[in-house]
């Protein structure tokens, strides 16, 4: 019940709200005085009908005692055709519908029935009680006692229609209904006009509001016209619209210098780029020699090997006493034949010279080979400015060939080294065809791998040293080339970095060797990856790389 | 012929069962009688100096033999009229007469004594009801009759009524017939 009555007030609350504020203002108009009209009309109305039906049961009871006063002799002698007559004078009031008389045992005595009725109506008077009563079919029922010089002698019963007294409710309600309207109409007239004065200054302002969000022109002012509260709207919303005007002006203002910063910012980076660029290109250049001066440097120092052993043959050479015998010679060359076979010193000088010879010979093919070692360096840092000119000039330069043979090749750039050390050499080729690559690179790259296992287990003291290259298919277009060494291994710590620019454990070492083979394994599309046990257990690099044949190959023109 | 007398002649002639309806008959009609001679006080207005002083009773006299034996003082043993006790008396001859109010002549009173007590009684307030025909228009206030619907009617001789200075009520001549001096 409650429940229903909060929703139904929910429902009305809501209806209201949706309401127009013309709407609401005449609801609230029409709504009080429609309740105020009704409440005044219910009070009047209900208290007429009090009276009415009050002055129903005086009218009544009166006639009604009137008729008991009469009626006492009739009883007391016992003439009902007397009380009869007596009760017919009620034809003068038609209302009442029914009459009678009993007598003190209750039995009817006399009764009158009015001529508008057909019969009595079934009424059980001899049971009731005295007094009135308004009986549910619509009829005021009054009985009286008739007393005689305080005897009872019976009592009398009248029974009235109210048929006048609903036909005068009815009457009142439709009077109270077109007094309501007419009164509803008229203050919903008298709304219209008034409510203006509260109504009109707010639509205006929601019209200007709406023309404002519109049309976003914030420059429209109301004009205030009165003190009360709208007033004081007005007011406010004047000055809100200042304020939203202001902030947009700044707004705009921001966006204008915000798009000068924009485009001056623009041109720094513009700028700042251009400078990058030239940096990087720098870097790139630098690095570029770094590379040259680190492959370089490495041969370099067997060519100065090789140039300090030439110079140390030359400066022990044999050359200097041969020089002096060559002189005692000049001295005996007279004598020369006695010198030779009779002087003690003259039967040394032939063994001697014999000696020297060969000592000579042998000094001319130890530099010879030396020399040439020293060609051979020198021919191969040549060939790596070359490579590096061709790096920096000419990327991404492919050949077709063998991996087998490409591999060969820098092996056999080692080999020597590798020889005078002792270390075993394992090569282990899976059949892979010709492909498609940049040879500069892979032969950089793994003369570097090559050179950092010769170094590993030039270090590794003790133990056959092997170093395992091998070139396996790694499925179906890719190849793999996998440098083992069983020498020093790398240090667990060590091995994140490895690849990082800088990171050396060498104590000539730049840190440069690996970082570039991994960029240039990248810059092939491939991956350089690298494993270790740890210290003393070996190293394992991996070169893996697509396999990209003749077939495939889009040769890019340079 | 006085009621007693139909009465005696009645039960002689008749058969028992007869007799005693006649009987019942009669019993019933002095009860509505007794009834209306004190009803009758109710709607007529003595003088004031039909009394001797305030305490003074309501004295209903009856001439003649009352066949309702003690009904009567038993009707009114318990009642007052306008709050004075009634007392009732009996008397054989108009010479035994002693003031009253009302003096029921019974039917058994004859035409010489009826006379005589009217003229005893002469422009005292007292109400002479008799139950002999034309009794009111020879000296009696109220006259009992046998009204044609076997019920029991009363005629009223109003200027009797008026020279005793009694004072009767509209409402009890209403029901009654009003007769005149012959």
């Amino acid at each position: 019940m409650i429940s229903k009555t909060a929703k139904l007030l929910r429902g009305l609350a809501h209806y209201f709200s949706r309401k127009s504020i013309n709407g609401k203002l005449t609801l609230l108009t029409v709504t009080s005085s429609g309740v105020t009209l009704l409440v005044a009309c219910l009070a009047f109305v209900s208290n007429d009908i009090t009276v009415i039906r009050d002055s129903k049961v005086m009218q009544l009871t009166a006639l009604g005692e009137v008729l008991a006063s009469n009626s006492t002799a009739a009883l007391s002698f016992d003439r009902s055709q007397a009380a009869e007559e007596l009760l017919a004078s009620l034809q003068n009031r038609p209302m009442v519908e029914y009459a009678c008389i009993l007598d003190n045992n209750g039995k009817l005595f006399a009764q009158y029935i009015s001529d508008s009725q057909a019969h009595r109506p079934q009424l059980e008077v001899a049971d009731r009680e005295l007094g009135h009563q308004f009986t549910d079919d619509g009829h005021l029922e009054v009985i009286l006692p008739i007393v005689e010089g305080g005897d009872v002698l019976g009592k009398i019963c009248l029974y009235e229609s109210l048929a006048d007294l609903t036909a005068q409710l009815t009457r009142y309600a439709a009077i109270v209904a077109i007094v309501i309207v007419l009164s509803l109409l008229v203050a919903m007239l008298f709304s219209f006009r008034l409510q203006r004065a509260i109504s009109a200054p707010i639509l205006e302002l929601a019209t200007t509001a709406k023309r404002i969000s519109t049309e976003g022109d914030y420059s429209v002012r109301v004009p205030r016209r009165s003190d009360d509260e709208i007033g004081v709207l007005y007011e406010q919303f004047n000055l809100m619209l200042e304020q939203i005007q202001h902030g947009e002006q700044s707004l705009h203002e921001a966006r204008d210098k915000l798009e000068i910063r924009v485009m001056e910012r623009t041109t720094q980076l513009e700028e700042l780029h251009k400078q990058l660029l030239e940096t990087a290109r720098r870097a790139g250049m630098a690095e570029v020699a770094t590379s040259v001066l680190h492959n370089v440097g490495n041969i370099l120092n067997s060519v100065n090997v090789s140039a300090d052993l030439i110079r140390e043959r030359l400066r022990k050479s044999e050359v200097t006493d041969l020089n002096r015998a060559l002189a005692i010679l000049d001295d005996h060359k007279n004598d020369l034949a006695t010198f030779v076979t009779e002087n003690q010193k003259g039967k040394h000088l032939a063994p001697y010279l014999i000696a020297a010879g060969r000592t000579l010979q042998s000094e001319r093919d130890n530099l010879f080979d030396l020399s040439k070692s020293l060609m051979e360096n020198i021919t191969h840092m040549k060939s790596i400015v070359a490579m590096q000119q061709s790096y920096t000039q000419v990327s991404g330069l492919t050949e077709t060939l063998s991996m087998g043979e490409l591999i060969d090749d820098v092996i056999e750039m080692h080999a020597s080294s590798l020889q005078k050390y002792g270390i075993k050499l394992v090569r282990q080729y899976d059949d892979i065809p010709e492909v498609t690559i940049d040879k500069h690179r892979l032969v950089q790259i793994l003369i570097n791998l090559l050179k950092n296992a010769k170094e590993s287990l030039m270090e590794k003291l003790g133990g056959d040293a092997t170093l395992t290259i091998r070139l396996q298919k790694n499925g179906q277009d890719h190849m793999r080339i996998v440098v083992e060494d069983n020498g020093m291994g790398i240090h667990k710590e060590h091995l994140d970095k490895i690849f990082t620019y800088g990171f050396t454990t060498k104590e000539a070492g730049h840190g440069y060797g690996l970082h570039s083979c991994a960029n240039l394994v990248g810059e092939m599309g491939g991956s350089l990856s690298r494993h270790s046990d740890g210290p003393n257990e070996g190293a394992t690099f991996i070169i893996d790389l697509p396999i990209i044949t003749a077939d495939t190959t889009v040769i890019s023109s340079q | 012929m006085s009621a007693a007398c139909c009465f005696a002649i009645a039960a002689a002639v008749s058969s028992p069962a007869t007799a005693y309806s006649q009987d019942m008959g009669a019993v019933k009609e002095y009860k509505v009688k007794v009834a209306y001679i004190y009803n009758f006080a109710r709607y007529i207005k003595w003088p004031k100096d039909a009394f001797a002083d305030r305490e003074s009773p309501f004295v209903i006299g009856i001439l003649g033999d009352a066949p309702f034996g003690n009904t009567l003082q038993r009707v009114v043993e318990s009642r007052k009229i306008r709050d004075r006790r009634i007392v009732v008396r009996h008397f054989a001859a108009p010479r035994d007469y002693e003031s009253c109010q009302i003096l029921f002549v019974t039917g058994t009173v004859d035409v010489e004594a009826q006379k005589e007590i009217v003229n005893l009684t002469k422009g005292m307030p007292v109400l002479i009801v008799g139950e002999t025909a034309n009794f009111a228009s020879q000296g009696a206030g109220i006259n009992f009759y046998h009204d044609i619907d076997d019920t029991i009617g009363f005629e009223i001789n109003v200027d009797n009524l008026k020279r005793r200075h009694l004072m009767v009520d509209a409402r009890l001549l209403k029901l009654a017939r009003i007769v005149g001096d012959n």
